[in-house]
């Protein structure tokens, strides 16, 4: 299972409910069974975690709920995309694009710290 | 394990009670966090585990409570802002009703049970004993502020609405027993006057009484932004002006209820002035001695500031009462006060050597 730097999880979180979000609306469980899905299940990630991470997202209102009765009787709180979600996604996705291509840049052997900076810092 | 004995509404219920008890969830994150465990259990019911051994794994993949608050403090800081609102009905109901019931309550005993039914010798003793009781329960209750105010915080965040709904109850009944009780004598009621039951100890107790819960509001007050516990070390230790103004105001008081005592009744008239002063410094010199106790530098500006208004009033009051009179009183009175805090301070100086060399 990967351990990620929860401050890493907590900036990753967003974008990744969002791209879930974008192909329909969904529930907390079903979004947390999602993400298992696409990772294998290696992500680590306390569950309950997701739910403020929504609430902060439909704050920004990124995200609109509703509370919808499902087949089991019980209501749910589903969440849907908003035009405004569809944005910040779009512009989440552009930064997250930059910063990975600029950190295989640098991890490059011609350009990177190992080759530059760390020969200097283990002297 | 054995599913038969395991209730899943209630464990669910009261895991997400336990983290709602924290203060941090509203009413729909708890549904929400409730319908999580429903699914995540029942997605892994029947994987060879029990309903009871799947909802432990869904809690225990849900988080933790401790962290799950953390998480959820950072979103609903709204939660915190609205609780402070619920704070103030509390308080408001509390700071109404308290003294109120007090007064209700005082004025039924002393007035109209033990004054009207008994001699006034043992009426004023048996309400000076009720006076000095309560003035030991304004202390117990100041000394348990602590517990008080752990007991309000939990009740608030587990449900503000029903706790300020409770805070109106004594208030409702105060005012069905103002109306409906007592319609014919409130006037007599309210109109507590602690001077016509005749008895000086009952008149001193009393107001020793009131200068209690005066000076505990002052306690309560001045110790809210201090980390320790409410002691008088706490208290007195590097106080503030604004604190020794006030408990120089209240040792005033003090002091001068102490003039309630006859001492021309039980010694020879001529001379009562005499113990009557020495009472009088008496309350200087206690106030002097926890000052200088607990100070043992600097307490000489502690005590001037502390005694200053005190001693302005003795002087200006005491002169224009001795203008109308043919004894005069004023050096007697104010004399005691300053020999009361100066032997105060050397005996606080000297006990606190001794007893707390670590300190100052």
């Amino acid at each position: 299972m990967k351990e990620l730097n929860k401050d890493l999880m907590a900036s990753s979180l967003a974008p990744m409910v969002l791209l879930i979000l974008q192909r329909q609306e969904s529930y907390g469980y079903e979004i947390i069974q999602q993400l298992k899905d696409k990772t294998g299940g290696e992500l680590a990630v306390a569950e309950g975690t997701l739910y403020p991470v929504l609430k902060k997202m439909e704050e920004k209102e990124w995200v609109e709920s509703n509370w919808k009765k499902a087949d089991t009787g019980r209501e749910r709180k589903y969440y849907a995309l908003t035009d405004k979600g569809q944005q910040e996604l779009e512009q989440q996705l552009s930064q997250w694009t930059y910063i990975n291509n600029l950190i295989q840049k640098l991890w490059k052997p011609e350009n990177s710290i190992s080759t530059n900076l760390l020969p200097i810092m283990y002297s | 394990m054995e599913t038969g004995k395991f209730d899943l509404d209630k464990s669910v219920a009261d895991y997400v009670q336990l983290i709602q008890g924290r203060g941090s969830l509203t009413g729909s994150d708890a549904e929400e966090l409730k319908g999580h465990l429903y699914d995540a259990t029942e997605a892994l019911t029947g994987n060879e585990l029990t309903q009871e051994e799947a909802f432990i794994i869904a809690r225990k993949r849900l988080g933790d409570k401790d962290m799950l608050h953390e998480e959820y403090s950072k979103v609903n800081t709204g939660i915190h802002v609205n609780k402070i609102w619920a704070y103030m009905f509390i308080g408001f109901n509390v700071l109404c009703i308290v003294p109120s019931f007090g007064i209700l309550f005082l004025g039924v005993i002393e007035l109209n049970l033990i004054a009207q039914f008994l001699p006034r010798e043992i009426g004023g003793i048996l309400i000076t004993i009720l006076h000095l009781t309560l003035c030991l329960g304004v202390v117990y209750l100041i000394k348990q502020k602590n517990g008080i105010a752990a007991f309000i915080e939990k009740r608030v965040q587990k449900n503000p609405v029903t706790t300020v709904a409770w805070s109106f109850l004594p208030v409702l009944i105060f005012w069905l027993v103002k109306v409906f009780v007592f319609k014919n004598n409130v006037q007599m009621l309210f109109q507590f006057q602690i001077s016509k039951i005749g008895s000086n100890a009952a008149e001193l107790s009393f107001y020793t009484l009131i200068l209690t819960v005066i000076f505990g509001a002052i306690a309560l007050v001045f110790s809210a932004g201090k980390t320790e516990k409410l002691t008088l070390k706490s208290l007195f230790e590097k106080p503030t002006t604004l604190f020794l103004i006030l408990t120089g105001i209240v040792t005033e008081f003090a002091a001068a209820c102490t003039r309630m005592i006859r001492f021309e009744d039980l010694l020879i008239p001529e001379y009562s002035i005499i113990p009557a002063a020495i009472t009088f410094g008496l309350v200087y010199f206690i106030a002097s001695v926890v000052i200088s106790y607990y100070n043992r530098l600097n307490n000489f500006k502690y005590l001037v500031i502390f005694a200053a208004l005190g001693l302005i009033l003795e002087t200006s009051v005491g002169i224009s009462a001795d203008m109308t009179r043919v004894e005069k009183y004023t050096p007697f009175f104010v004399s005691a006060l300053i020999i009361g805090v100066i032997a105060g301070k050397f005996l606080g100086q000297m006990v606190g050597k001794n007893v707390r060399p670590a300190h100052n």
